[in-house]
């Protein structure tokens, strides 16, 4: 499932492999080899997953080598006739929201608290906010935003997932994908309008 | 409702936070990944290859629930019957003589002893018989 394909249903990879289901079952018995070509299918867009909860390269890691684990554990619960996609994505996103919570007393600073130290320095946010600051605020509300929402903007905007394959690999339909990113978008660009100077703007990609 | 022509544009991607994930075209850090990840599962591939698969399905544990109960039911049955058998010989077959003179009292002549259960039914048998019973309670008298 690479960034770039369009996939349908519970398929296999670019290379037209055989389809997660029968995999699936191959590995219920211990079938090392399809454990690795499910593993290869899936490795990114698992850390990809991982990466919607976790800014850490080390955190992303670990998480998706424990929903690897988690998954080959629990593989023998897996019913084969159903996606195997959206099976495996419930098991990362546990993972790592549970790594999340761990972690979320440690946590940087809120938006809120960036604004107002904006604010504090006597210029208009527009012109007082730099490339650097405009991304980690902008880091900050991506993660503000609600869960399934922000994994679907995270999946297509910085991961660059096609809807198509984020509804995939979420178990939603490519519609629920897009009002995803349709909500997404609109709220982050309010949400960063008072910080921005015409320029700012500028050189937006095409619209998938 | 949206639809694909409203979709807003996607932010810049220079506003985007970086992703932490490598690009799917780094493929010396992916297969190191696997590597690493193949390491750790193998363990857990193997107990998957010794320990037979479990039956999940529901229907197999109905079908097994109920392979106990019918055996149970056949038993159940088994012994009544053999139960029934044993009594019935302990009990023994009416006296053919008690047959005769019953149906010759019931039905007031000797034909009638055709229709006991399977007695000697010679007609001469059974006057005689109807004629010892027609003394007896003679003498009784």
């Amino acid at each position: 499932m690479g960034p770039s394909q369009e996939t349908k249903g519970d398929v296999e990879d670019g290379a037209g492999g055989p389809p997660d289901g029968v995999l699936a079952r191959r590995v219920q018995e211990g079938d090392r080899e399809a454990f690795e070509l499910l593993a290869r299918r899936y490795l990114r867009p698992v850390h990809a997953v991982a990466a919607s909860f976790l800014r850490e390269r080390a955190d992303v890691e670990d998480a998706a080598q424990e929903t690897f684990l988690r998954a080959l554990e629990s593989i023998r619960t897996f019913d084969a006739r159903r996606p195997f996609a959206p099976w495996l994505y419930q098991i990362a996103r546990n993972v790592a929201r549970n790594r999340l919570k761990w972690q979320s007393r440690h946590r940087a600073a809120s938006v809120t608290a960036v604004e107002e130290s904006v604010a504090d320095q006597g210029s208009s946010p527009a012109s007082g906010v730099e490339r650097a600051e405009l991304r980690r605020l902008l880091a900050v509300a991506i993660d503000d935003l609600p869960e399934q929402r922000r994994t679907a903007f995270r999946l297509a905007d910085v991961e660059g997932y096609t809807p198509t394959e984020v509804a995939r690999l979420m178990g939603l339909t490519a519609g629920a994908v897009r009002a995803h990113l349709y909500h997404a978008r609109r709220r982050l660009r309010a949400r960063l309008a008072p910080l921005l100077t015409e320029n700012d703007e500028e050189d937006p990609r095409k619209t998938r | 409702m949206t639809t694909r022509d409203d979709l807003p544009d996607p932010l810049p991607r220079k506003w985007l936070p970086e992703s932490p994930v490598p690009p799917e075209e780094d493929a010396e850090y992916w297969e190191g990944r696997l590597r690493t990840l193949m390491a750790e599962a193998t363990p857990a591939l193997a107990a998957h290859r010794t320990v037979p698969r479990r039956s999940i399905s529901w229907l197999d544990a109905l079908g097994a629930r109920w392979r106990m109960a019918t055996a149970g039911a056949f038993a159940l049955a088994a012994s009544a019957v053999v139960a029934l058998v044993l009594s019935g010989e302990h009990a023994g077959a009416p006296d053919p003589r008690a047959v005769v003179l019953g149906a010759v009292v019931g039905e007031g002549e000797p034909a009638a002893l055709w229709e006991g259960a399977g007695v000697a039914a010679d007609p001469t048998l059974a006057i005689l018989a109807l004629e010892n019973a027609a003394q007896r309670t003679g003498g009784e008298r």
